[in-house]
């Protein structure tokens, strides 16, 4: 059984090895979580405190905790589908199609963001460029990603950044088909939570609106903790807890 | 010899007089040329008079609806507003630009306005729409979109939480009127907002975009909602003429613009009104440079050969002592005699053609309608009297006539006497 494993250790990995494994690191079958989210836009910053839940790729359920404005709003997703519960009105609302591209929360992220379904082991081609890349003094391997020609997704070319050290991500670029950067998420701030170690920061920079970014920081999070399915469902949604 | 000298100025005009008085017996000597060349020019003169009335007309009147309902024919924004429009880039409507649009003369009127886009939601069905928060009071005495109300009623002034929905979006949601719809859209804070709104009427503006997605709302409401208290993305405004447009915009853009404010024109927020006008403007004016070119070489054709026709007398005239000169003169005398003539009259027929159109349009059925239906515009065709339709088609047609005439004003120039007599 370990004989194997350390062959492939020692000598090179391939490149759908290591993003197998840094996307484990960041994952797990099931999530629960406090974050943090802040906005930060040339006029304005502004935090939310969320609580979510995630099974898998499959269901996830968002609540905002602060500002007391929002707080109670929840998102739902369930597949490709995406429902807000709206506090105020108290009302369920399904997100269209046709706004699946609008900004979530006001984040640099879309609705769409949160449904795709990202299977990068399965999408993309992969290749690594560089395996001394240095990102934030962290040695990493550059690995880029190259859809394949049939693959349902939007970036026309990925490069990934993985650390030597431990496997956790460093930086991810994004490039749409013609080639620009798009935007890029970068990893910072190692911790460790439940005897897991994960980067507590996670920013994503909009390098289309220069000066937009949008900070994750984790307060708390456990993965693979069991989770009630009935959570995911309207009824619940609609509870007031 | 001193004496000699004024009658000398005496005979000169006298000259004038006698080479005015040929040229004008001479185009009558042959009464059916000139009147088919004289009937060319005018006609070439009424269909461009016509068609030149018809779109300066037609593209006022488009400029009046279009751009006197939606932007205004200038309108005041934030700078950097048409780049990215959205509440970020709104501003407040204080009582000190207030003050500066009231003392400005010329306009008429001035509506503040409030955009966001939004998403709307009768619970199943959800859409993204746009709300135009406006204020029902200025609107009435602003744009015309009180008259386009299909069901229900236009908005009140005193009465809040109430919205019209654009006829297409009311379906879509598939609800009654009456009815609570639910909004969402992030806030000028940043946060996201909700709240519910009764459905008071239905409004049809005929410009299918709009139909889709517009909300109207009470400003106030619209402030409320988006936590933009006292903003507005533009203040529209009209003015008494359209050829004031360029003045009264520098001058408010002047004094607004320690404030970080600018006045566009229409031409400027309607982009793609002002594109489609300059087409139809362009491909109008190459349609009548072919036309005139066309009566250019039937003008070339008549004056060569009543030219021509009189080589032989021309010659006489030679050998008796004229000069070329005073011949050339004398059949340029006659063209532009035939030209003026033919201007004028067809100046004149195009001219009352036009006035009868100003009294009674032309309203278009059929293909021609739904296109102008698809802007929301009643289907009709305009016309205008403005004197640059009578004097740019003049010149052009008195230029392209004196260019073609030329070829046969040079061949009089080189004539030789004994040649002349001899032509056959």
């Amino acid at each position: 059984m370990i004989l194997p494993l350390l062959s492939i250790q020692a000598t090179a990995q391939s490149p759908q090895e290591i993003i197998k494994k840094s996307e484990n690191q960041i994952k797990g079958k099931t999530s629960y979580g406090i974050v943090e989210m802040t906005i930060i836009t040339p006029d304005f910053k502004r935090t939310l405190k969320m609580e979510g839940w995630w099974i898998g790729n499959e269901k996830a359920l968002i609540e905002i905790k602060y500002p007391k404005k929002e707080e109670g709003n929840k998102t739902l997703k369930i597949g490709k589908e995406i429902w807000l519960y709206l506090r105020n009105t108290e009302s369920l609302i399904k997100i269209p199609p046709s706004m699946m591209l609008q900004s979530w929360n006001g984040s640099d992220f879309t609705y769409d963001d949160l449904v795709r379904e990202s299977n990068l082991e399965r999408d993309y081609e992969m290749k690594i460029i560089s395996s001394s890349d240095t990102v934030n003094s962290e040695i990493c391997w550059k690995i880029e990603l190259i859809p394949k020609p049939q693959a349902p997704v939007v970036w026309g070319k990925i490069i990934y950044w993985v650390r030597k050290s431990d496997y956790l991500p460093a930086r991810i670029d994004y490039y749409d088909e013609k080639g620009k950067l798009v935007r890029y998420m970068e990893f910072y701030d190692v911790k460790e939570f439940h005897s897991k170690k994960l980067p507590a920061k996670w920013v994503m920079y909009n390098n289309i609106e220069k000066g937009r970014r949008t900070e994750f920081t984790l307060i708390d999070i456990k993965f693979d903790i069991k989770i009630d399915e009935k959570i995911f469902s309207f009824k619940e949604l609609e509870k007031r807890r | 010899m001193k004496k000699f000298s004024p009658s000398k100025n005496l005979r000169k005009e006298d000259e004038i007089m006698f080479f005015l008085k040929i040229a004008w017996r001479n185009i009558w000597r042959n009464k059916r040329r000139t009147i088919i060349t004289i009937t060319a020019i005018a006609f070439a003169t009424t269909i461009t008079v016509i068609m030149r009335g018809i779109q300066l007309g037609t593209y006022d009147y488009l400029i009046r609806t279009i751009a006197g309902n939606y932007s205004g024919y200038i309108q005041i924004q934030s700078k950097g507003y048409s780049e990215d429009p959205s509440l970020r880039k709104t501003f407040i409507y204080s009582d000190e630009i207030k003050k500066i649009i009231k003392s400005t003369p010329d306009i008429i009127a001035y509506a503040p306005r409030l955009y966001a886009d939004v998403m709307i939601s009768s619970g199943e069905n959800s859409y993204g729409g746009i709300i135009y928060g406006i204020d029902p009071e200025i609107e009435f005495n602003f744009s015309n979109f009180h008259k386009k109300i299909k069901h229900g009623r236009f908005l009140r002034k005193d009465s809040s939480y109430e919205v019209l929905l654009g006829d297409k979006l009311f379906e879509n949601l598939k609800i009654k009127l009456g009815d609570e719809i639910i909004i969402l859209s992030q806030g000028f804070d940043g946060a996201l907002w909700d709240m519910k709104f009764k459905v008071v009427g239905v409004i049809k503006l005929g410009y299918t975009e709009l139909d889709n997605a517009v909300i109207f709302m009470n400003l106030k409401d619209a402030q409320e909602f988006l936590s933009a208290e006292n903003r507005v993305s533009v203040i529209a405004i009209l003015i008494s003429e359209l050829e004031k447009i360029e003045k009264i915009k520098r001058k408010l853009s002047e004094e607004l613009n320690s404030k970080s404010l600018v006045a566009l024109s229409w031409e400027d927020v309607m982009v793609e009104l002002k594109q489609s006008i300059e087409f139809d403007n362009a491909s109008g004016v190459l349609f009548l440079a072919f036309l005139i070119i066309i009566v250019a070489f039937g003008i070339l054709n008549t004056i060569s050969m009543s030219v021509v026709e009189r080589f032989n007398e021309f010659g006489i005239s030679l050998a008796i002592g004229f000069k070329n000169q005073k011949l050339v003169l004398i059949v340029l005398l006659e063209i532009l005699f035939i030209v003026l003539i033919g201007i004028l009259l067809g100046s004149l027929l195009g001219g009352i053609f036009n006035y009868y159109l100003i009294k009674n349009p032309i309203v278009l059925t059929g293909d021609f309608a739904s296109v102008y239906e698809e802007f929301g515009i009643e289907p009709k065709f305009v016309s205008s009297l403005k004197p640059r339709i009578f004097i740019n088609t003049g010149l052009s047609i008195l230029i392209v006539s004196l260019i073609s005439s030329v070829i046969p004003l040079y061949r009089v120039y080189k004539l030789e006497p004994l040649k002349g007599i001899r032509f056959t």
